[in-house]
């Protein structure tokens, strides 16, 4: 009876330590976005197909959340397979010499019960540089199977020639516009 | 002005015309301090037309492309001491300068694509074929001058560069144009109208411009959609009249 209780007791301290759950993005249903000026004319708008990662979400201890994503950068789209070629080559994203585009996180600081700013790694054509993003929690559900979902945004700005992706400046904007938009799939 | 315009004025232009100029000049100092200084001029020319074209590269440089300036000014150097070795130790300076500027463009593959084996019999591969090239180039320019260096070259850094930008990459296609400009605005300024005997050997400025193409070739071929027949045809199309024209010539 003892020895059931003390487990009792690690559990339940156990549990109030961490709520943290692991949720696998979903390909599916998660968006990496791009927007960039053309020559001061309008906007150029794609996306990166594969996506991937995994979202961890600790409701008690927003310390604990995590938010890394992988696209291949191989999958770029723009609606335009000459466009897309061309993106795809050592002028853009040098999908061949970096086959991914990554965003890894190192610290996440909660401003309110929606509103993240997570500060993480996010690497580009070979370089990495340090940014902090806001991440917009939507909502958790159940998917149509029965299977437990999480729901968030980010949106934000890089200037493209700080990863060495000089082509065409400054016809082409230097700034990025970028939208992630993710679902991740509770995990067992 | 536009931008693609500037760039293209500053970064193929403006470095063809200083070397134009250059070799203009120095015809009249003459031979092989002309020879070598010329090619350390075109080594300058071309590494700062890269720069009007992508931009001062990081050092160390990050991706195989930003690799090529620095290589520009490499064998700018390298012309110098290869100057003064004999022919055989001189093959092998430059097998190994090849080795290693290849190498640069060959890293990612080494990291993600193949195995030690495959990068190194790759790497060895295209170091071979590539010496070998330059060997005949070479050996054709001394029977029957430097044109039949140049305008081979030229051509096909031509041809290359309207592949290149082809398939997908401004940037190859740009620097392909900046090398075969410069080969030819040498060629112009040092030999053209020069009186009999006169003309400047151009194996210097040519053994800056060949390694460089070279790169820019591997570069194409390992991270463009460039198909692997269109690669090796522009290479068949320099070896084989060179190669036709020295056995001929032993013959």
């Amino acid at each position: 009876m003892k020895k059931l209780l003390l487990s009792a007791a690690l559990i339940l301290a156990a549990a109030t330590i961490s709520h943290a759950e692991t949720y696998a993005v979903d390909p599916v249903h998660s968006f990496f976005m791009f927007k960039v000026g053309h020559f001061g004319i309008g906007n150029v708008y794609g996306r990166f197909n594969d996506v991937s990662g995994k979202v961890v979400f600790d409701a008690a201890n927003p310390a604990n959340d995590l938010f890394d994503i992988e696209v291949k950068t191989g999958s770029v789209d723009t609606h335009n397979d000459a466009r897309d070629k061309h993106l795809r080559s050592p002028d853009f994203f040098n999908a061949q010499q970096f086959p991914t585009a990554t965003f890894a996180t190192k610290s996440v600081q909660a401003i309110d019960a929606k509103n993240f700013q997570v500060t993480g790694d996010f690497t580009l054509n070979g370089v990495t540089k340090s940014l902090t993003i806001p991440v917009t929690f939507i909502g958790t559900g159940k998917g149509p199977q029965g299977e437990a979902r999480i729901g968030g945004e980010a949106r934000f700005t890089i200037q493209r020639s700080d990863y060495g992706i000089k082509t065409f400046l400054p016809a082409i904007t230097d700034d990025v516009e970028l939208t992630i938009a993710i679902e991740g799939i509770l995990q067992p | 002005m536009n931008p693609l315009l500037s760039t293209a004025l500053l970064g193929l232009a403006a470095p063809a015309l200083f070397i134009l100029l250059t070799a203009f000049g120095l015809r009249w100092w003459g031979g092989a301090r002309a020879e070598l200084g010329l090619a350390g001029w075109v080594a300058v020319a071309l590494f700062l037309g890269g720069v009007a074209l992508a931009g001062w590269p990081p050092l160390p440089p990050v991706t195989t492309t930003q690799w090529i300036g620095m290589i520009a000014l490499l064998a700018g150097v390298s012309v110098f001491p290869a100057a003064v070795l004999p022919p055989v130790g001189r093959w092998l300076f430059r097998a190994a300068l090849l080795a290693a500027f290849l190498w640069t463009a060959a890293r990612p593959k080494f990291a993600a694509a193949w195995t030690p084996g495959q990068g190194a019999l790759s790497l060895a591969a295209a170091t071979v074929l590539v010496t070998g090239l330059w060997w005949l180039l070479e050996r054709r320019s001394r029977m029957a001058g430097p044109f039949r260096f140049v305008f081979p070259l030229g051509a096909v850094m031509a041809l290359g560069a309207l592949l290149f930008f082809q398939e997908g990459s401004l940037l190859l296609a740009q620097w392909a144009g900046l090398t075969a400009l410069t080969a030819g605005a040498a060629w112009l300024g040092l030999a053209v109208g020069a009186p009999e005997g006169s003309a400047v050997p151009m194996e210097a400025p040519l053994g800056v411009v060949f390694p460089v193409y070279a790169v820019i070739a591997v570069n194409a071929l390992w991270y463009t959609d460039l198909p692997v027949s269109w690669a090796l045809a522009l290479w068949a199309g320099l070896a084989l009249p060179a190669a036709i024209g020295v056995f001929r010539a032993k013959g």
